[in-house]
């Protein structure tokens, strides 16, 4: 009878690849902190590389040449200073949020991706712009 | 009026739903067949009446109901109008419910025709899905809600109540402009969920026949061309939200991973290996108790996937609405799963077909291979999808899983899939030699290796696209190849032209060589996402003085001038960019940002080509100067007119069941 042994090679190899794949998922986990998370736990976090989310405080994108630097809130109100050398969102408001890949570099988020979050629910301003 | 006519409507709906499931019970115990057309009316009628009314209020700009004031303006266009009604979420769970109506009249009509038990404990299913989307309709997701407060635009209170007074304001909110931005948002949906909605037919009859313990070709023979038809809708779906990313949300690409594509991908997946190993099963009797198990799996998938969508337990970038569906659908995936599996347990024994596949080295060997593969992806796809749940349960952290992971182990599988595809889509049923194999791969096989081999010759360095073009030659070669001997064998036989031989072998048996057209699709995909993703370049923050001109690439790219235009529910602003490759003007490309409100939505220019796209997404426009992300993809084209392919191959498979006519077409072409 060859049937033990077939399943003994699948038990083995699927054991097998779903070690793998549990060490490759773990390895592919980027922490997701929201900006008073972050700011909370930024002496542990030292120089690893996390996924922040948050709202662009309206008004506070500046330039400098290629660098780029915004302030990410939330609705805490803790603030983050971003710099990124990736092109902002520039006229995107309040309204919108946005995820950053990168690290802590002294008190400044240095963001190497960032993406836009889009919403299905939208609320038009109450007041008469 | 309107919400009492709507909620008229969903009453209906669910009345005959109720019976349905009913009338599936008593069929189930009783072994009758009762005459389900009343409730089958209800049921479908009821839907419509409500899609209708939803429709009428919108188109009427009513904003008596809380949906339209929060989800509609006057001013939005007249397509948009329309589709708003399944651009948010009571909408789609109504559009939802209209196509089970669909699927569920489709089914009852082949019934009537032959009524038998099978038949009615299937419709009796879907009626039972059809309860709990029509329950959730009236209650948690209404989209007939009276508005009882309203503010200056949109509405603040909302009454179940369709006799409530309402308060109606003078303006709507208007639609999402993400969901106004573009055509393509407004049939993406539609599409996604005829596939969504159509995967519950074989799960119907799948759970009938494993109810009646009636296992045996009857049920797989009545999913087959339903799966199929549902999987291309899917496919269409699928393909115009990764269109419509690449059109419009100018973050240049099509596919991310994201959790909620995720959602919409893993059921295709498993439809793809259904829809294979039901031919198998069809055509060899075997296979029968995986069928079942896929077909459970798939419907499974399409409810967990809009319980991930709807609930907030994962972070996306497409953010839905977060709402009490979201338990709802947790609950109905647990009932599904734990109902169906316990049955499934139970019949298991009988259902386990009597024939094994004999040699792997045969076409159904080579499925079965496929298959297992495909649900190696699934379980992946699904464990980084899901792994972030689990986190967030079992720790404080919240995390998200990186593009890579994916990248990472869909490289691999999907290489291996081709090369199984490859290798068996041309090989006789149940047992090959080697000498037949040799005799139809010989040739495909060095087609595919002299393509390699030529790539790398030529200098591409890209490891993926090398593999992927080979590959998808050698695919391509292989019914080419079969169906040119076959036709040039036939036509000096019967003294008729090539061409004409040819199309009528297709013709003969549709279902063989529609699969084999999805499988030149799979061919072209392959190519154009290697290339796109293994090839591209690109640069942002590209800063363009007006009057300047750039060169990236092959290209140069003047900014000309600025232009603003203003419509009733945008402003668009952008820029007049010119565009010369290698010397000639191409033309002018308008990348341009809409101002909606509130947000501001950038709409980049694609300057489309057979060689390679260009892609410019406008980032910042500021009197002088502009700012853009500038992207090349090559063979990007294919991506779409492959995946198009597939769909379009996977229709006319479905035509091709008609039992005798391929029987004996097969019988020929496996001779």
């Amino acid at each position: 009878m060859k049937r033990p042994l077939t399943i003994i090679l699948l038990v083995v190899v699927g054991s097998l690849s779903l070690f793998l794949l549990g060490r490759l998922l773990s390895n592919s986990e980027v922490l997701y902190l929201e900006p008073n998370e972050a700011l909370e736990q930024k002496v542990e976090l030292g120089d690893s590389q996390f996924l922040l989310g948050g709202l662009i405080r309206p008004g506070s994108i500046t330039t400098d040449g290629d660098v780029l630097r915004f302030v990410v809130t939330d609705f805490t109100n803790a603030e983050i200073l971003v710099r990124t050398t990736e092109t902002p969102p520039e006229l995107f408001s309040d309204k919108t949020g946005v995820f950053l890949e990168g690290t802590f570099e002294g008190d400044e988020f240095h963001a190497t991706t960032l993406l836009l979050r889009h919403e299905e629910t939208y609320e038009a301003p109450t007041e008469a712009p | 009026m309107i919400a009492l006519l709507g909620d008229l409507g969903v009453l209906a709906g669910l009345f005959g739903a109720i019976g349905l499931l009913l009338q599936g019970s008593q069929a189930l115990r009783t072994g009758t067949t009762p005459d389900m057309k009343r409730m089958m009316q209800l049921l479908f009628g009821g839907a419509i009446v409500s899609m209708l009314a939803l429709q009428i209020a919108l188109l009427t700009d009513n904003f008596s109901l809380s949906y339209t004031a929060n989800n509609h303006a006057s001013t939005t266009p007249f397509l948009f109008k329309i589709s708003t009604a399944w651009s948010a979420l009571e909408g789609s769970i109504l559009l939802w419910a209209l196509m089970l109506g669909i699927f569920g009249y489709l089914m009852w009509r082949n019934y009537r025709k032959a009524p038998d038990s099978l038949g009615a404990v299937a419709i009796g299913v879907l009626g039972l899905v059809a309860v709990f989307f029509f329950g959730m309709i009236l209650t948690v997701a209404n989209p007939f809600e009276v508005c009882t407060a309203a503010a200056q635009t949109g509405c603040l209170e909302s009454s179940l109540n369709p006799f409530a007074t309402a308060e109606v304001p003078l303006q709507g909110r208007g639609v999402n402009p993400l969901l106004q931005n573009h055509i393509l948002v407004a049939i993406h949906p539609p599409f996604l969920y005829v596939g969504y909605v159509g995967l519950t037919v074989p799960f119907a009859y799948a759970m009938a026949a494993l109810a009646l313990n009636q296992p045996g070709p009857e049920w797989a023979r009545r999913s087959h061309k339903w799966t199929l038809v549902s999987w291309s809708f899917l496919t269409v779906g699928v393909l115009l939200g990764g269109l419509w990313s690449y059109e419009v949300l100018g973050w240049g690409g099509y596919w991310a991973w994201d959790p909620v594509e995720n959602a919409s991908f893993l059921p295709w997946i498993t439809a793809t290996a259904l829809i294979h190993s039901l031919a198998v099963q069809l055509r060899r009797g075997i296979m029968q108790s995986w069928n079942f198990a896929l077909a459970i799996s798939t419907f499974g998938l399409t409810i967990l996937g809009t319980f991930l969508t709807r609930s907030g337990a994962v972070i996306s970038v497409h953010s839905f609405t977060q709402s009490p569906v979201g338990p709802a659908f947790l609950g109905f995936f647990l009932f599904i799963v734990v109902g169906s599996m316990a049955l499934y347990s139970v019949r298991a024994s009988d259902s386990a077909s009597e024939n094994k596949v004999g040699s792997l080295l045969s076409r159904e060997g080579g499925i079965l291979t496929n298959n297992v593969l495909l649900t190696v992806w699934t379980v992946t796809v699904l464990l980084g999808t899901i792994y972030p749940i689990f986190v967030g349960v079992f720790s404080d952290r919240t995390i998200s899983i990186g593009r890579a992971f994916y990248d990472k182990t869909s490289l691999p599988i999907t290489l291996v899939l081709l090369l199984v595809l490859g290798l068996s889509e041309t090989a006789p049923w149940k047992a090959a030699t080697k000498a037949t194999l040799a005799d139809r791969l010989y040739l495909p096989a060095m087609a595919g290796l002299t393509t390699s081999a030529l790539s790398v010759l030529l200098g591409l360095r890209s490891r993926g696209t090398i593999l992927a073009a080979g590959l998808a030659v050698f695919i391509l070669a292989g019914p080419t190849l079969r169906l040119y001997r076959l036709a040039s064998a036939a036509a000096s036989r019967r003294d008729m032209s090539l061409f004409q031989a040819a199309a009528n072998i297709v013709r003969r048996d549709r279902a063989y060589w529609g699969g084999m057209l999805s499988h030149v699709g799979v061919a072209v995909i392959a190519v154009g996402i290697a290339a796109s993703s293994g090839l591209s370049v690109t640069t942002v923050g590209l800063n363009i003085d007006m009057g300047q001109t750039v060169n990236f690439n092959s290209y140069e790219l003047t900014y000309v001038s600025g232009f603003t235009a203003s419509n009733p529910q945008r402003n668009e602003i952008g820029a007049n960019v010119l565009v010369k490759r290698d010397g000639r003007t191409i033309g002018t490309y308008q990348p341009q940002i809409n101002t909606y409100p509130t947000i501001a939505i950038p709409t980049p220019a694609v300057v489309a080509g057979f060689g390679q796209d260009l892609y410019l997404s406008l980032k910042n426009i500021d009197g002088d100067h502009i700012l853009l992300d500038v992207h090349v993809f090559p063979l990007q084209w294919m991506v779409w007119l492959g995946g198009f392919v597939i769909a379009a191959g996977g229709l006319y498979s479905a035509q091709g069941r008609k039992a005798r006519d391929s029987e004996e077409a097969l019988k020929r072409t496996s001779a």
